[in-house]
């Protein structure tokens, strides 16, 4: 059955690396409960410390106080260059800091050509942000480096509190859960949860509050889902919310959830993407891509929310911590919301999670 | 897969700094041994052994929490004494390391707040040998059997202390007591010793899933739509001098040879846009500051140098020895369009292969040596001041006391300097390149080359298309 174009809307090709895009490796019960344990254990301020680089501004403070104490013209012109994965707000914020500190040295900044230009590059290294400025000075330049820590973007830009993703858990299970959706319903109707357990659809209704077991169907022999490629992907189509599909590794199924329809599979090179995307109006002109951080199956995860122009790896407009590996991440009845499954690392339970942006300030 | 290098030793108290044998060596080393830590695309150390760590405000003490319950291969917990025994002889010299109840600490002479970088990447496993003399470790594989002709018999395996040296096929089958769970894939089959347009020629014919390329077959793959993967530069070429310029004749000429150089034609034209330009020892993504750095072309005021050479001058009226090593094809096309360049000043330049040199007399062996080479480097450690130091070691340039300094301003400038020396004219710098069957799935490497292949698994695909497969691949992937 040919399935229409805009049913794959929502799987655009991302940005940004799938860190989940990957069937859940086995976690040994020790691990989690290590990984469990280490959560337990207070961390202090030294553990990670970089005792030298508290911030990005007190990085750029040292930079220009090594870049006075070298010889320089009295009037320069600033030129400053960010390749580093900081925004543009940001590396402008820094900016502002390293020119309130040279005035502060009565070094004059100037604009235009006539006066010698002070270049400042924000570089980035594996591990490392890393500021040069190269001073003109009489019969050549100079150079000042700093360096600091790369998490120390992400620790020094919070995420403001204009965008802010917020989390309901609507179901939890022993049983494994690949992908979970919330279908859109007309007023009045009774809300629907579809859960894709391995190997079958489990559909749900919602009365007085509770998930009641309406219908399973079961996918077709063959395609059970692998002992340790066990993935797939939920997803509703745009124009008819009747029909689900499900993506498979190498496969695509389809069926109506609303009859008694079976799920048709067929052959598909289709890729999954955990990374979905938000379109929430209110939250300014930007496509907003959720996706999960996730770089270990034994602890907590983190979910993030980026726009779809920023650098791959700039910090996050909104962030949330949910309890464990996400598993996957659908598209939700509307545009500025979506469902996560986790795998809750301390119950070991599947947890099934709407998850909206809300721009409220 | 199929890999270029062919012979490897898994043992990283033997692996040369510097040599590509480091890299492939490295990356089969992954597969069964883990590191205290690891860094990931964010720029975030993560812990692998390790799971927490800390240092004093020097950044001399170091304290690592160790993991609890990691098992070797073999059943052994892993303890802090199999940590220090296995970490003490791969680190910089004057640092101890020595175990604690919980873990292991740390202690160097110097501040070493790259001390993170240095422990995830390069030769910083985690390993013990058995009574036998094997090696293990606690990675997602163990090393199941290695065959050339004949299979090797455990005693065999156990006599070469890790070694493989005339290996061919390895076979590298799932550690189901890894702490960070079982791989995905039950085993990864390795060849070795393929040359890359048979590697590329098997993964197109579906017998292999991995291949590793060279420049010139990566423009063929990509023609041929293959799955690509390139990493960041890894490997530098430059022109290096033995010693330090002996006179004022002796700077011009390096200083002529340094100008004549079209890097940038390298880069583009030579290497079709496969490789960046180097203008110094560290490439870009390394220190941050490469870019400081200029080696602009000058002919003209190359030529003026020339002329300024007394007759007897190598590169003037007899030629200037360029000394290659071994029978890399890339090496050789840098080596000749560095002669290319060379000659458009007035420069000669005479390559001369190591083997052939040492063939012909001693004398001429000495002498070309004694010239210049063109080396290549690659860099093995996500530190720059370890990287630097590397390097500084390995081609006997004078280090200041305390080593090559970790602070970035004193190491830029400690680079200028040798750079100014003219002891080293870098070239270009070339990443690696792997060709990858459509159904490798979540393959996720790190920029600075690490394949993470505990995480990679297969598709299966279609029922159909196994059956049509069966034959060509070994079927290494998960089972439905």
């Amino acid at each position: 059955m040919a399935c229409p174009a805009t049913f794959w809307r929502d799987v655009l090709n991302s940005r940004f690396s799938p860190v989940n895009d990957q069937p859940a490796r086995r976690i040994p019960l020790l691990a989690c409960t290590i990984a469990f344990m280490i959560a337990l254990v207070p961390v202090g301020d030294s553990i990670f410390a970089q005792p030298q680089s508290q911030s990005l501004e007190d990085c750029v403070e040292r930079l220009a106080r090594k870049a006075v104490a070298l010889p320089h013209e009295r009037r320069m012109s600033l030129v400053w260059t960010n390749h580093a994965a900081l925004s543009e707000r940001r590396a402008e914020n820094l900016r502002a800091v390293f020119a309130a500190r040279l005035e502060g040295a009565q070094v004059r900044l100037v604009q235009g050509e006539a006066a010698p230009a002070l270049l400042v590059s924000i570089e980035q290294t594996p591990s490392q942000i890393v500021f040069t400025a190269t001073v003109p000075a009489e019969g050549g330049t100079n150079v000042a480096i700093e360096e600091a820590a790369r998490p120390l973007v992400a620790r020094d830009a919070r995420p403001s509190n204009v965008l802010r993703l917020e989390k309901e858990l609507r179901w939890q299970q022993e049983a494994k859960i690949l992908s979970a959706v919330l279908p859109a319903t007309s007023a009045g109707d009774e809300k629907t949860m579809i859960v894709f357990a391995e190997d079958a659809l489990v559909i749900y209704g919602e009365e007085q509050g509770a998930w009641n077991l309406r219908t399973t169907k079961l996918l077709p022999p063959g395609t059970n889902q692998r002992q340790r490629s066990a993935r797939g992907q939920l997803i509703i189509a745009d124009e008819n919310v009747s029909q689900v599909g499900i993506l498979l590794p190498g496969r695509r199924c389809e069926t109506n959830w609303t009859d008694d329809s079976p799920v048709v599979c067929s052959v598909t090179t289709a890729e999954m993407h955990p990374a979905r995307l938000l379109a929430a109006s209110a939250c300014g002109t930007y496509t907003w891509w959720l996706r999960s951080d996730g770089t270990d199956w034994t602890s907590e995860d983190r979910l993030t929310l980026r726009n779809s122009v920023a650098p791959s790896n700039s910090p996050p407009a909104a962030e949330l911590n949910v309890p464990g590996p996400v598993f996957s991440i659908s598209a939700g009845p509307d545009g500025g919301s979506a469902t996560a499954v986790v795998r809750n690392v301390v119950t070991g339970n599947y947890e099934v999670y709407r998850v909206a942006l809300s721009c409220a300030n | 897969m199929e890999l270029r290098a062919s012979s490897i030793t898994l043992n990283p108290r033997r692996w040369k700094p510097g040599s590509q044998e480091f890299a492939t060596n490295e990356r089969l080393a992954e597969l069964i041994f883990d590191r205290l830590v690891t860094l990931d695309n964010y720029g975030r150390f993560q812990p692998q052994l390790a799971t927490e760590w800390s240092r004093d405000s020097s950044a001399k003490r170091w304290q690592f929490t160790l993991r609890q319950g990691v098992k070797f291969s073999d059943g052994t917990l892993l303890a802090p004494a199999d940590v220090v025994a296995a970490l003490q002889p791969l680190l910089a010299t004057g640092m101890q390391i020595s175990a604690t109840p919980t873990g292991v600490t740390i202690q160097s002479p110097n501040p070493a707040s790259d001390l993170l970088e240095q422990l995830a990447s390069g030769p910083h496993f985690v390993y013990r040998s058995d009574e036998q003399g094997n090696l293990l470790g606690t990675g997602a594989f163990v090393l199941e059997n290695a065959t050339s002709n004949s299979t090797f018999s455990r005693a065999e395996k156990s006599a070469a202390d890790g070694m493989a040296p005339q290996t061919q096929h390895l076979r590298f089958r799932f550690n189901d007591l890894c702490w960070s769970g079982r791989p995905f894939v039950d085993a990864v089959d390795v060849t070795l010793g393929v040359p890359p347009q048979r590697a590329l020629l098997d993964l197109q014919l579906g017998k292999a899933d991995l291949a590793e390329l060279s420049e010139d077959t990566a423009r063929r793959a990509q023609q041929s739509n293959v799955k690509l993967w390139t990493s960041l530069p890894l490997t530098s070429y430059a022109v290096k001098f033995p010693a330090p310029p002996k006179s004022a004749n002796d700077r011009k000429l390096r200083e002529a040879l340094s100008l004549s150089l079209d890097r940038n034609a390298m880069a583009r034209v030579l290497l079709q846009k496969q490789a960046e330009a180097a203008s110094s020892f560290l490439p870009q993504w390394l220190s941050g500051y490469a870019f400081l750095f200029d080696m602009e072309s000058n002919l003209e005021r190359a030529k003026e140098l020339r002329a300024s050479l007394t007759a007897s001058s190598p590169g003037a009226a007899q030629p200037l020895h360029l000394m290659l090593d071994g029978n890399n094809d890339l090496s050789k096309l840098i080596a000749e369009r560095v002669v290319v360049n060379a000659r458009a000043a007035g420069l000669t330049l005479q390559i001369v292969s190591r083997t052939a040199a040492r063939a012909s007399s001693d004398a001429t062996f000495a002498k070309a040596e004694s010239e210049a080479q063109l080396v290549s480097w690659r860099y093995t450690s996500l530190s720059p001041r370890e990287a630097l130091d590397g390097f500084a070691l390995s081609s006997r340039w004078e280090i200041p006391p305390g080593g090559v300094p970790a602070d970035a301003d004193a190491r830029y400038a400690w680079e200028k300097h040798m750079m100014e020396e003219k002891n080293l004219l870098p070239l270009v710098s070339v990443p690696d390149f792997v060709a990858l069957d459509s159904r490798v799935r979540n393959w996720s490497p790190s920029a600075w080359g690490d394949w993470h292949l505990a995480d990679v698994w297969l598709d299966q695909g279609d029922p159909s298309t196994n059956l049509r497969d069966a034959g060509a691949k070994t079927q290494t992937g998960a089972k439905p």
